[in-house]
């Protein structure tokens, strides 16, 4: 009697169970639509303006019918309810794979968004954040008409492989909300032949877009923040002369903050290790004396190149790189505001050493 | 669901008729067709012969018996002088009508004076192999390499195959007779100075203390005398392999063998041992560690590959990576049903043609392959029923359940997928661990002959878990698990080799 009572306790708890936790909505995936892609942009009249993309995959199986919403709404919490006017299956956030911050918007301030809609749980942070030169919704358009969604990929292989510093959302956040650091994001534009391509980063300060590196100085800055980077970087000797063009891609980089206190002032050991993937036939690369010329050479113009950078960052007052953060590791008397009052002009020394690997292989 | 229940036993026993004398003996035999008393000899009409001509090898009686009773006649006065006449060892003289009637049944014949009533002499001449098959491979435990000898449904063709394989007087055949009505005889074999004596006197309990009419096979006695006769995993391994049999005495475990049935029951079994197959000691030690993983893994994707089908596509989209978005989407987008009525509706087609096909006639199981597997298939697909994808994971998941080599635990394992299909159209990933919960807590309770059943994994015993999931070298590999407490430990000690350093080839 004693056992057939226990069964029935166990089995009262099973219902109750299946009754409170089983009756949550289920997302059968054939009947949601699944976002994609997530622009944000700034409307004439200080609304927000969400662009979304997904496709339709009940159609397609390559997902080349890529349906567009357009919707404005006061604050981003409410874009999922007004695109769902316009769909038949409910939109799902989960899986989004960029988040697109138009120009207008980003410099008019991303902090709102960033409260409301990123930190859902529902939104993972091993995704891809992008700026964009144009609207978020033209670029959002141009790639609904190239029929494809590979703006995630086209960020990511750029990352790995090319000149962009690695940057996830995860690592967005943390820079967004780091103590001493500016956050920054990979730009997207559109060119003359209106294609999307990637140029160079967009750096925020505060929650505002301020400064845009181009390419050259974003293969600079990935030099000294991203120790992976294989960004080729071209050096003209001679402005006349076409032969006169090095190239050097990088294989590996590390880079030493050294905060002298007395002094005030801050050097930056860089180790980098290159391949030299092109030269002026001049030098003839057999001879170990000229080997050590090429490397000098190198190194100055790098030195020369990485100090304007910096000069840039400073003239802006913005610091993706974290010095402050770096000064605050070191220095324990360190606050915010009397750093960054200082920080224009900070002197910063640039030491590059360099290592050539081989020369002339890759292409 | 997973509370254990204990199989109460009576311990009064005796539902069968039993005759009170001699003559209700005879009178309730006679009642038979096939229970035959003949008169030999013209000469002493009172000498009388009774058998059941249905289990004595009548070649024996009208070659051996028979002339030699009518050659010697003359001599024979009293029962007593039967064994100088007839050239048989097996004849024992006796009084006791429940010996006589318990003789006519296992074969004998009994010759007595129809007007001395008292002594009866019986004569076994019982053919054993009558009506049993002939060959003795291995039907449904195949393995490539090594011996391919299995049982046969005679106890005494077993018994030899296993001492045939095992001579050392350390063997211990067992006998108890199980049945009030059939009387089976079971033999418990097992190693003395090896097997530990607790579960020997357990085994030998249980079947004794067993009340029971009739058991038709091994393994419904197994189910008889199981620690938890609710549970669906099998507690004793069931195998028709000699070669099993033999291991499984020499690491120390207890063998029931029993008349007319074909398997061996080996216990205690843990769970662990249900995948490992003689085939692993014959391969290098790699390659069978090899494909105890993979069994090991065709189990586990067994049971979770449709639940986490159901799970992902109801719940998690977003594990699923983007490039399969497409071709999962498009395959389910004209499926009517949710992933769970889909999954279901595939799962007891596979089980439906499993069970036709194993009940079919080999020739016709053929077309059943091919009616079941091409032409359903495709064309539950075709119909929008269920998608491209599952159709592979669902042919997938029973192909490999049918990697583990002992039938019941194949059998076990194809069940289990169900409650996770259900857990996880309920709750999703998490019904999934809830009734993994469930899954390992039911495990780790369960008891073979009263050693753990989920040793060593739980409770972890050192040193058994690496076995359990691969098979060493035979060099490492000379010690009987400790967990299952053999009294003597170590089988054999490796001698290192005495080659010369660089070799024998060295000039």
């Amino acid at each position: 009697m004693k056992k057939r009572r226990k069964h029935h306790i166990l089995f009262l708890v099973l219902i109750c169970l299946i009754c409170l936790f089983g009756c949550s909505r289920t997302r059968i995936i054939d009947k949601i639509s699944i976002i994609h892609v997530f622009g944000f942009d700034q409307a004439e009249n200080g609304e927000l303006i969400g662009t979304a993309l997904f496709p339709d995959y009940t159609m397609s199986k390559d997902g080349d019918q890529i349906q567009k919403l357009e919707e404005q709404a006061p604050t981003s919490i409410l874009f999922v309810p007004k695109m769902s006017e316009y769909t038949s299956t409910p939109i799902e956030l989960a899986k989004v794979r960029v988040l697109l911050l138009g120009r207008n918007f980003a410099e008019a301030g991303i902090q709102d968004m960033v409260r409301r809609l990123i930190l859902n749980p529902q939104i993972g942070t091993h995704i891809q954040i992008a700026g964009s030169t144009h609207s978020a919704g033209e670029t959002l358009t141009k790639f609904q008409k190239e029929k494809s969604l590979t703006l995630a990929e086209r960020l990511q292989q750029n990352m790995q492989g090319q000149y962009l510093p690695y940057m996830t959302l995860h690592d967005f956040l943390n820079d967004f909300y780091g103590e001493g650091v500016d956050a920054y994001v990979p730009m997207v534009t559109i060119d003359e032949k209106d294609r999307v391509k990637i140029d160079g980063i967009g750096i925020f300060k505060g929650d505002k877009l301020k400064l845009h590196l181009n390419p050259d100085q974003t293969t600079l800055f990935s030099y000294i923040e991203d120790k992976r980077t294989q960004a080729t970087y071209k050096m003209v000797l001679d402005d006349k002369n076409r032969g006169e063009i090095v190239t050097v891609r990088a294989f590996h980089s590390k880079s030493k903050w050294d905060w002298d206190q007395k002094k005030e002032r801050i050097n930056l050991r860089l180790q980098l290790q290159m391949t030299l993937t092109q030269y002026p036939d001049r030098f003839d690369l057999k001879k170990e004396q000229v080997v050590m010329e090429m490397k000098k050479l190198i190194e100055e113009k790098l030195e020369k190149d990485l100090g304007n950078l910096l000069g840039t960052l400073k003239e802006n007052g913005v610091d993706p790189l974290g010095i402050g953060n770096i000064v605050r590791s070191k220095d324990r008397t360190w606050e915010k505001a009397a750093f960054y009052e200082q920080y224009p002009t900070l002197p910063i020394s640039v030491n590059v050493d360099l290592k050539i690997l081989h020369s002339g292989l890759e292409g | 669901m997973f509370r254990k229940k204990r199989v109460r036993r009576r311990s009064v026993k005796g539902y069968e008729t039993t005759e009170k004398t001699i003559g209700e003996v005879f009178e309730k035999a006679k009642k038979s067709s096939d229970f035959t008393t003949v008169t030999p000899l013209e000469k002493y009409p009172s000498l009388v012969i009774s058998f059941y001509e249905t289990l004595i090898d009548s070649k024996v009686f009208f070659q051996s018996v028979l002339p030699s009773l009518k050659e010697k006649a003359s001599e024979l006065k009293e029962l007593s002088a039967l064994k100088n006449i007839i050239p048989i060892e097996k004849i024992k003289i006796t009084t006791d009508h429940t010996e006589v009637e318990k003789g006519l049944y296992d074969g004998a014949i009994v010759i007595y004076f129809e007007d001395k009533k008292e002594e009866y002499a019986l004569l076994n001449i019982a053919d054993h192999r009558l009506g049993q098959r002939e060959t003795n491979d291995t039907q449904n435990e195949f393995s490539v390499i090594g011996p391919k000898v299995g049982f046969i449904e005679d106890l005494s063709t077993n018994l030899h195959l296993i001492r045939d394989h095992l001579s050392t007087s350390d063997l211990i055949f067992e006998e108890v007779t199980v049945g009030s009505r059939e009387r089976t005889k079971v033999v418990l074999a097992y190693l003395d100075g090896v097997t530990n004596p607790d579960y020997v006197n357990t085994a030998k309990q249980r079947l004794k203390e067993l009340d029971i009419d009739v058991t038709t096979d091994n393994t419904q006695l197994e189910q008889l005398i199981t620690d938890d006769s609710t549970t669906p995993f099998p507690l004793y391994i069931t195998t028709e392999r000699v070669d099993r049999v033999v291991n499984a005495i020499v690491t120390g475990q207890v063998v029931l063998i029993s008349d007319k049935s074909s398997y061996a029951v080996i216990g205690p079994a843990t769970l662990m041992d249900f995948f490992s197959n003689p085939e692993d000691f014959y391969l290098p030690s790699i390659i069978a560690s090899f494909f105890k993983l993979i069994r090991i893994f065709g189990m586990l994707f067994s049971i979770f590959a449709t639940s986490f089908y159901v799970a992902i596509l109801t719940f998690h989209f977003e594990v699923i990576p983007k490039d399969l978005l497409g071709p999962i989407i498009f395959s389910r987008a004209n499926v009517p049903f949710p992933p769970v009525i889909e999954v279901l509706f595939l799962e007891v087609t596979i089980d439906l043609l499993r069970e036709a096909g194993a009940r079919l006639p080999t020739k016709i199981g053929q077309t059943l392959g091919i009616v079941g597997g091409i032409v359903i298939g495709q064309a539950t697909v075709e119909a929008a029923l269920t998608s491209n994808i599952l159709l592979i994971i669902v042919a997938l998941a029973a192909l490999s359940s049918f990697t583990t080599p002992i039938y019941k635990m194949s059998n076990a394992v194809r069940l289990l997928r169900y409650p996770f299909i259900l857990f996880a159209a309920i709750w999703g990933g998490l019904g999934i661990y809830v009734g993994l919960l469930f899954l390992i807590a039911h495990l780790a309770r369960l008891k073979s002959f009263g050693a753990p059943f989920f040793a060593p994994l739980y409770p972890y015993r050192r040193g058994g878990v690496a076995v359990s999931f691969i098979r060493p070298t035979l060099t490492k590999y000379n010690k009987r698990p400790w967990y299952l407490r053999p009294l003597s430990l170590k089988r054999y000690s490796p001698v290192k080799d005495k080659d010369p350093e660089e070799g024998l080839n060295s000039e």
